[in-house]
């Protein structure tokens, strides 16, 4: 093997490749694709550079030989620069992203570099130009960098569609992704490979130790039982930091970022020009800064939300603390690993829980990351939306013909089960709108001529290439200082909520409305006053993952006979005791409900620990059931534990009524009627439209065609469900609510479990520990079953109350 | 159901099908038809059903049948942009006219009507700048100064009402001291979330009914933690 070159580079920077590196670049010699599994900064990207490398020296690559896919188009610069250190060949690697100017684009173009940098979504746009075929069957290797990003998601879905039609160009084409460890990278592997490809599964160096350590406060009577900010344990994170060369702090939310990054500055003496803020809505140029400083080793504290779970190596960072629940053991597991980067280091995270029944939830991911449960990532199934985008890329791409593409389709994990009909739908609506041709007159996207199917127009082509890619977020309002100069994006609903004058704190400064114009807040410093508000962003708030939720079971179950609990249980003793004084810890095989009466009314409590979505859709099911048997009004609250029932007035609860209102029988029927299952499908239409190509987004500052064809979703949903409600993106959209806001599936796991459980039902004359929360947590919503008209004259006279 | 309000001493009508009726004048008033909206997104590759021009017909033939006015008046934005020859949808339209030939239709002028005075001529309607009429001035915006209390629309205004958790959004009839402001007649058309004034009276469409509604108090910030 000629390692030599690479070899003498490493040595030249007194390292040793690792074994698993070198399996990784014999493999890739020998033709072989595959996936390099390990966590972030341990040596990853040279595994899977190297068997390019070695293969250069032999045989130095044409033009447009290689293809490097990151999820981040942030990270594309320090990539490259990564990508090209060892190279001592004349060939070199170029970025390309959204953010690259059109003259290089141009370049790109006439003379395609040896390897891109690249997204998904720019990959996408290059399947979309005419001469596609041509310039990306010369590819001889593609690599997507931190896979377990875009597995998950649509964006994935596309790059399968790509990837798909990279191979059916080239069949011998190399794919190899990097990954961190999943709960299901064999999964993940189909879905690079294709469904019918064998991969070689190599393993990095894992698992680097991880210890995963609490702050726990002396005395638990000052402990909020209650979800709070958890700002009450500050003197000791201060403590912490100061102790620390370089902290990575994470939290949970955007809003709960800029709440500690105030807190923290406002306490650093002498430092407090050492503290940056990192969150998904601010400023892309202001993040970057903040990574640049943070990896030169000048920053003391960045404040952080996932905006930096992944990412280059930041090496000066030798602690990190997670503040709130840990959610998910996959996702402390790569925070941890923010630290302590050089290769068999340990990592170390410090978790500040923001109320004692966290301190559970840490005992819980320590054993967990110990039996190394570790969460998998689900894979999107046959999404027409990003289906019908496809075809409009295709079609642009030097067209297809309707025969060979089902084929191709089916060549990804995500479609492998794509029927005829479907596709034939999907081809159908891009060519003239859907089943019948006299709903759409006029319309067409692609157009199809003797078998072969092609984009309708070159306006169509410049319009569908302007909203490519599937990434979707909330329609967002930029936040602009008044005299120029971006903060960030941040939700429009929040900014409406405003009048000018109104202080808000964002971007870590407290700020001042002026006022909005051309879809931005113009702003400027607020003097001396606290700020009032802090945006709350939508999204962003993670269920507690199964495999955790299932550790804090066990562990509860533990805490009733061990003797030695370990820091954290030791120091929530008393509130367990609590619990089964008044009621009973719930377990493995033993759920727990609960009800009790207040000034307020009835209430219930009933812990299956399945995730707050779940318990969100069980709050409804459970409400909706009994009040099919007797009409009455419920308020609902959930958490990640469980969830509340009440009412104003009594209801009785028997165990032989709960076990029917937990019935699996007709759930879908029920949960749907629960839910107000179409008012959620109207919002979730919105990424679907988008990515279907159904609203156009433009550009600030576009030509007036844009702005004569802008619709909101919503309209465009109503208008669907009138005139052509038997479309298929619509019951995508309804779909999609069931799996991903309710997560169906999961329900319907938890309900089929909680049938061979224990049930204890207590009536409890004292709210306990894991009901308070709930109780606490006024975040109820109600049940309505009545009709539109109705809604709104009620709605109508809150706000006479109100006014 | 409709709703009967006094506005300049003079009896209104507000319809569920977002229209007005004046007793009086047998006069029925609509704004913000924006005919061929849908073929326009289209045009753009975006596939909108062309059965929404259908349903603003068929509700106006109901509303014509239900109050048999003497005159139709259309508060602007009749169409959304100036048709070709070829579009369907004109034919579909003057197909419609001419089974109301002998309904007077005045049409004011708006700001998607612009250069559309000869064809709205040719489809036997009247265009108009405004239309003067005691009390009342009809304009597609009523903002401004006008020789007579205006009644226009433009804004397509629509009111956020919160029912739980869930936001309810609803066409309204915005009367304010000054102006009466019509919702948006087509189907097709989008509203605009008003922000109301304290003395403003708001009449939701909410299904088959007009319901008053009355205004917030302008936003207060919600504090969040």
């Amino acid at each position: 093997m000629t390692s030599s070159f690479l070899e003498r580079w490493f040595e030249s920077r007194g390292w040793t490749p690792f074994d698993f590196q070198r399996e990784a670049w014999e493999a890739y010699l020998a033709g072989e694709s595959g996936i390099v599994h390990a966590p972030t900064g341990t040596g990853k990207t040279l595994a899977l550079w190297g068997g390019p490398l070695l293969e250069s020296v032999d045989d130095p690559p044409g033009p447009g030989a290689y293809l490097w896919i990151t999820p981040l188009r942030a990270l594309a610069a320090d990539t490259t620069r990564n990508l090209n250190a060892p190279i001592e060949a004349d060939w070199s690697v170029e970025t390309r992203t959204g953010d690259t100017s059109a003259s290089i684009r141009a370049r790109h173009r006439r003379k395609p570099p040896p390897a891109l940098v690249t997204t998904p979504e720019s990959l996408a746009l290059m399947v979309s130009y005419a001469d596609a075929d041509r310039r990306l069957s010369r590819l001889k290797a593609v690599f997507i960098d931190e896979w377990h990003e875009l597995v998950g998601n649509k964006r994935g879905v596309l790059l399968q569609l790509c990837l798909a039609r990279l191979r059916a160009l080239n069949p011998r084409l190399r794919i190899w992704g990097s990954s961190a460890t999943l709960g299901n990278l064999d999964e993940a592997m189909q879905a690079l490979l294709g469904p019918t490809r064998a991969g070689r599964l190599i393993r990095g160096l894992v698992p680097k130790r991880i210890e995963i350590e609490s702050l726990r406060p002396a005395s638990i009577e000052r402990f909020p039982w209650a979800g709070h900010l958890g700002i009450k344990l500050l003197p000791q994170v201060l403590e912490r930091l100061s102790n620390a060369q370089t902290t990575l702090l994470f939290t949970n939310t955007r809003n709960q970022a800029e709440l500690w990054f105030q807190a923290i500055q406002s306490c650093a003496a002498g430092w407090a020009e050492r503290v940056e803020l990192h969150h998904g809505s601010i400023d892309r140029a202001l993040r970057q800064s903040t990574e640049t400083r943070l990896a030169a080793g000048e920053l003391r504290c960045v404040v952080a939300t996932s905006s930096l779970d992944l990412g280059i190596d930041f090496s000066p960072v030798d602690q990190v603390i997670q503040v709130g629940s840990p959610k998910g053991i996959a996702r402390l597991m790569q925070r941890a690993g923010r630290s302590g980067h050089q290769p068999g280091a340990v990592s170390r995270v410090l978790c500040v829980p923001t109320n004692a029944l966290e301190l559970i939830e840490v005992a819980a991911a320590r054993r967990a990351v110990r039996d190394g449960s570790i969460e998998p990532r689900q894979v999107p199934l046959q999404c027409l939306d990003v289906l019908a985008q496809f075809l409009v890329t295709r079609a642009l791409g030097g067209g297809f013909r309707k025969a060979e593409l089902l084929p191709e389709i089916r060549d990804t994990y995500s479609y492998r089960t794509l029927s005829e009909a479907q596709l034939d739908w999907a081809v159908a609506f891009v060519e003239h709108g859907g089943d019948t041709l006299q709903t759409y007159p006029a319309y067409h996207k692609i157009v199809c001529e003797n078998g072969v199917c092609r984009g309708a127009s070159k306006r169509i082509g410049t319009l569908h290439r302007m909203s490519i890619g599937t990434i979707t977020s909330d329609s967002a309002i930029a936040v602009r200082w008044v005299r120029g100069g971006m903060l960030g994006l941040v939700e429009e609903s929040f900014i409406a909520r405003l009048k000018p004058g109104d202080r808000f704190q964002f971007a870590g400064r407290n700020l001042e409305l002026v006022r909005v114009r051309d879809m931005a807040a113009q702003v400027r410093l607020a003097r001396g006053t606290r700020p009032n508000t802090v945006p709350r962003w939508l999204g962003g708030r993670l269920p507690l993952s199964t495999e955790l939720a299932d550790a804090v079971l066990e562990i509860l179950e533990d805490a009733r006979t061990a003797s030695d609990l370990g820091p954290e249980l030791a120091t929530v003793r008393e509130l367990l005791e609590l619990q089964c004084e008044r009621s009973e810890l719930p377990g493995p095989g033993r759920l727990i409900a609960e009800t009790a009466t207040s000034r307020e009314g009835s209430h219930l409590f009933i812990y299956p620990f399945a995730g707050r979505l779940v318990h969100e859709g069980l709050a409804a099911l459970v409400a909706y059931r009994f009040g099919r048997l007797r009409p009455a009004s419920f308020t609902l609250s959930a958490n990640d534990y469980g969830f509340e029932l009440a009412s104003p007035k009594p209801f009785e609860v028997t165990e032989s009524l709960l076990r029917r209102a937990l019935d699996t029988t007709s759930l879908m029927e029920d949960m749907l009627a629960a839910m107000n299952a179409s008012e959620m499908a109207r919002r979730k239409f919105r990424d679907i439209a988008r990515i279907a190509g159904l609203v156009f987004q433009g550009y600030p500052g576009q030509a007036k065609t844009a702005r004569q064809i802008q619709a909101s979703s919503g309209l465009i949903y109503d208008v669907l469900c009138r005139f052509d409600a038997g479309n298929p993106l619509l019951a995508q959209a309804r779909q999609e609510v069931l799996e991903g806001e309710l997560e169906f599936r999961r329900m319907r796991e938890a309900l089929e479990q909680i049938e061979s459980m224990a049930l204890v039902l207590t009536h409890t004359e004292r709210l306990t520990p894991l009901a308070f929360p709930l109780w606490a947590d006024r975040l109820r919503h109600s049940l309505s079953s009545e009709d539109w008209a109705a809604r709104v004259r009620r709605a109508a006279r809150a706000l006479e109350r109100a006014s | 159901m409709s709703l009967e309000v006094f506005i300049a001493n003079e009896s209104l009508r507000f319809l569920p099908e977002r229209a007005l009726y004046w007793p009086r004048r047998h006069t029925l008033l609509l704004s913000d038809l924006h005919l061929g909206k849908d073929q326009v997104f289209r045009d753009h590759g975006i596939p909108i059903p062309a059965s929404v021009l259908q349903e603003d017909l068929s509700r106006l033939e109901h509303l014509i049948s239900e109050y048999k006015p003497h005159r139709l008046v259309i508060l602007g934005d009749l169409v959304h942009t100036k048709p070709r020859a070829l579009d369907r949808w004109v034919q579909r339209f003057q197909h419609w006219r001419g089974r109301y030939g002998e309904l007077q239709i005045d049409v004011v002028l708006g700001n998607h009507d612009r250069g559309m005075e000869d064809i709205i001529d040719q489809w036997n309607m009247v265009p108009h700048q405004q239309i003067v009429e005691e009390p009342f001035c009809f304009v597609h915006d009523p903002r401004g100064e006008h020789p007579g209390f205006p009644i226009g629309g433009h804004v397509h205004p629509t009111l956020k009402l919160q029912d739980g958790p869930a936001t309810l959004r609803v066409p309204v009839f915005w009367v304010r001291t000054d102006s009466t402001i019509l919702p948006a007649f087509g189907v097709f058309t989008g509203g605009h979330d008003i922000r109301p004034d304290p003395t403003d009276r708001l009449f939701a469409v909410a299904g088959n009914e007009v319901v008053e509604t009355t205004p917030i108090k302008p936003g207060q910030p919600r504090v969040s933690s």
